[in-house]
């Protein structure tokens, strides 16, 4: 199921970037919003709730309020324990959790393809920044808010990395056909 | 004219601000002696009172220290700040302070130097991102030779491309990229790789023919300051480094550089969460870079690549890529220190995004978002540097053994055996907190230990200093020596010192009350009383 979503949402990305037919987007937006449910239908949420830290959490936060010097006390008390801070703390962890190459490309095979990946994605903000933004927001603010604790990992961002590798392939390709035209 | 008195003040500010940011109770933070920075110190020391290292060796071109052979550029740079300050953890750690001081121009230079940078704001703010960034400030505070080594070769490498922008070679910039072989192991990989590159990309026929002459001096430059290279790669110290990489396959080679080049070039890496499990690289609750930086690293790199047929930006790229590879190159496991020349592009592309930023943004919410960020960035360094870091790393860096060496230097007629088996190299602290006479030191090795020096002769971490033994306990003998026994938690348990009749003399505990060591008088009477107790019980006839 997971895999025929990818699939299918890869292929309407492509078919979009490549034939740029706008009825695509609308299929490309339900086929994400899918993949989206499946992300967070396999991931468990990230705790949030200051009265619900976990043991090794609360000693962690115990132990560094602690830490601080006592004119900084009420300084240690907005960083430390204050639900905003918790709260900030945790999402900025699982958005830069996102960005992990070595998880991503850590296979041999898909560390040939990441320069095609680059070359794809900064053609696709290039020529379609609206479109990327739309594709590439979804599944990085999902993400952020869910984490990363799931079962089949980065699935909702997948579509985008194949499309971004085909497309980079399809630019590197043209590139070297226009160059043998000159 | 205006511009400038602003610029200058602007920068002196920055300086200045970084300046207190890295020297500012230098002796307490990191709050003890790393085993790298007091070999560096003692040996130091030792070059200063003797003119040989402490193996007695007279002024080596790598210094052995425990089986590196660590270039040797930044213990005779540390000698004067040891003259004049002595030996202690301030002295060994200034000359780290005042190379990022200089690692803050070279920034600043580099942005003002390449067209790329539209925007003359942009140096200031990329040079003041550069100081404050934790990477930068941690390697600023520390005692030995990476951080020398990164800033040598971000100068080196201005000087050449500004050389190589009007079409000349410029000689300093290669004088300079080749004495920072001589600062660390990474340098001495990744220099002539760069240099191969830049060749590569910036080298062609026109360039040849109108610098005949700089030519040849550079090759003569290269050649000539490379001569004890040259002689070290005859000899097995050379070599130790790359031995890590040895005796495995080909494919698995390949897939161990991958994964260390995707891992240091990972965002989650620079701006989150570090995959380098040596505590003694890192500090608590903050990522390399500020985590916020991820937003004008990703739009720098954006920019960077539609700029990579000018030059600038292909010099830009040529150094982003090369600086981590002798890194991925160099082992199994992830050491964030090995990469540190990264720091320098890795600010410049961060530079370029901000500077991309600020077109796209209000001028006014621009300034005020880079105020804000500013403020929060600063805020979070300070906890993690200044109020974490020496309460959660201390056992990583060595703290505690400072206090050990006092009542050890305060109990002359008692010996005290410390158990190195779990840190081989901990011998160097007692030489350094106690200043020991290099000469008695030195006495240790034979001349032909001295003479085969460069041929990597075993490593022996067991020695004794005064009153003081580092060597691994030896249960069956040490009991019976009335001494103190000295280790970590794991030394003993309470079980088997209660059975030996070990009383416990020291606990030194870090600020969070972690015990980090631990100090066990033998009681060699009673055990003796027991032993024969015990044998008379299993054979009465005795």
């Amino acid at each position: 199921m997971i895999g025929l979503s990818v699939l299918l949402t890869t292929a309407a990305f492509l078919s979009f970037l490549f034939s740029k037919i706008r009825s695509l987007l609308i299929l490309s937006g339900i086929l994400l919003s899918v993949l989206l449910l499946l992300q967070n239908g396999s991931t468990t949420p990230t705790n949030y709730d200051r009265t619900k830290l976990t043991e090794m959490e609360k000693v962690e936060q115990i132990r560094r309020m602690n830490e601080y010097p006592p004119f900084a006390y009420s300084l240690a008390n907005i960083l430390e324990a204050r639900q905003e801070a918790i709260t900030y703390f945790k999402l900025e962890k699982n958005f830069i959790a996102i960005f992990d190459l070595s998880r991503l490309f850590g296979e041999v095979w898909m560390f040939v393809l990441l320069p095609f990946f680059i070359v794809g994605l900064t053609w696709m903000i290039k020529l379609h920044p609206g479109f990327t933004g739309s594709i590439a927001l979804p599944p990085i603010i999902l993400l952020t808010l869910l984490g990363h604790q799931n079962l089949y990992g980065s699935i909702s961002l997948l579509p985008l990395i194949y499309s971004a590798i085909i497309f980079g392939a399809w630019i590197v390709d043209k590139k070297g056909d226009h160059q043998d035209e000159k | 004219m205006k511009n400038s008195v602003i610029t200058g003040i602007l920068l002196t500010l920055i300086v200045s601000l970084a300046a207190i940011l890295y020297f500012w109770d230098l002796g307490r933070v990191p709050n003890g002696v790393y085993v790298d920075e007091a070999t560096v110190g003692y040996n130091a020391y030792s070059i200063l009172n003797t003119g040989k290292d402490e193996f007695g060796k007279s002024f080596p071109v790598a210094f052995r220290f425990f089986g590196a052979y660590t270039p040797p550029l930044s213990v005779y740079l540390t000698i004067p700040f040891v003259k004049y300050f002595g030996l202690n953890a301030v002295s060994i750690r200034l000359l780290s302070g005042f190379s990022t001081l200089l690692g803050i121009m070279v920034v600043y230079a580099f942005v003002r130097n390449m067209s790329i940078y539209k925007n003359g704001w942009t140096a200031i703010l990329t040079a003041f991102f550069f100081a404050v960034s934790p990477w930068v400030l941690f390697n600023a505070r520390l005692g030995y030779e990476v951080t020398l080594g990164y800033v040598l070769f971000g100068i080196g490498s201005l000087l050449l491309w500004k050389g190589i922008r009007i079409g000349y070679v410029s000689l300093w910039g290669l004088f300079i990229l080749s004495s920072s072989t001589y600062a660390a192991h990474t340098e001495r990989y990744l220099v002539p790789l760069f240099l191969l590159v830049v060749m590569i990309f910036f080298v062609n026929k026109k360039f040849i023919e109108e610098n005949k002459r700089g030519l040849i001096l550079a090759v003569g430059l290269l050649v000539l300051t490379q001569v004890p290279n040259v002689f070290l790669l005859t000899t097995k110290a050379f070599w130790v480094k790359n031995l890590a990489i040895g005796g495995v396959s080909s494919f698995q080679m390949l897939k161990d550089f991958v994964s260390q080049l995707l891992t240091y070039y990972s965002p989650r890496e620079l701006f989150g969460i570090s995959s380098d499990i040596n505590l003694q690289h890192t500090m608590p609750a903050i990522s390399l870079l500020f985590s916020w930086m991820i937003i004008p690293f990703f739009v720098g790199l954006y920019e960077l690549f539609w700029l990579r047929k000018k030059n600038d930006g292909k010099y830009l790229i040529i150094l982003l890529l090369s600086a981590g590879v002798p890194g991925a190159l160099s082992g199994h496991f992830i050491s964030i220190q090995r990469v540190l020349p990264l720091i320098i592009p890795l600010i410049l592309v961060i530079g370029l995004g901000m500077e991309s930023l600020s077109r796209r943004i209000k001028p006014l919410i621009f300034i005020f978002v880079i105020f804000f960020l500013t403020l929060f960035s600063l805020i979070l360094l300070w906890r993690s540097y200044f109020v974490f870091f020496p309460a959660e790393r201390a056992g990583s860096w060595n703290y505690g053994y400072e206090t050990l060496v006092k009542i050890a230097e305060d109990n002359q007629d008692t010996t005290y055996v410390i158990d190195n088996s779990r840190e081989g190299a901990i011998y160097s602290l007692f030489l350094f907190y106690l200043s020991h006479s290099p000469k008695d030191f030195q006495s240790n090795f034979s001349q032909d230990f001295v003479k085969n020096y460069y041929t990597n002769p075993p490593y022996n971490g067991n020695y004794r200093i005064a009153n003081v033994e580092v060597r691994p306990l030896i249960w069956e003998k040490d009991i019976f020596i009335e001494q103190v026994l000295i280790g970590d938690e794991l030394l003993m348990s309470p079980e088997q010192a209660e059975e030996h009749f070990l009383k416990k003399v020291i606990e030194i505990k870090d600020s969070t009350g972690k015990i980090l060591l631990l100090g066990y008088k033998t009681n060699p009477e009673k055990k003796i009383e027991d032993n024969k107790r015990k044998m008379l019980l299993k054979n009465p006839s005795l």
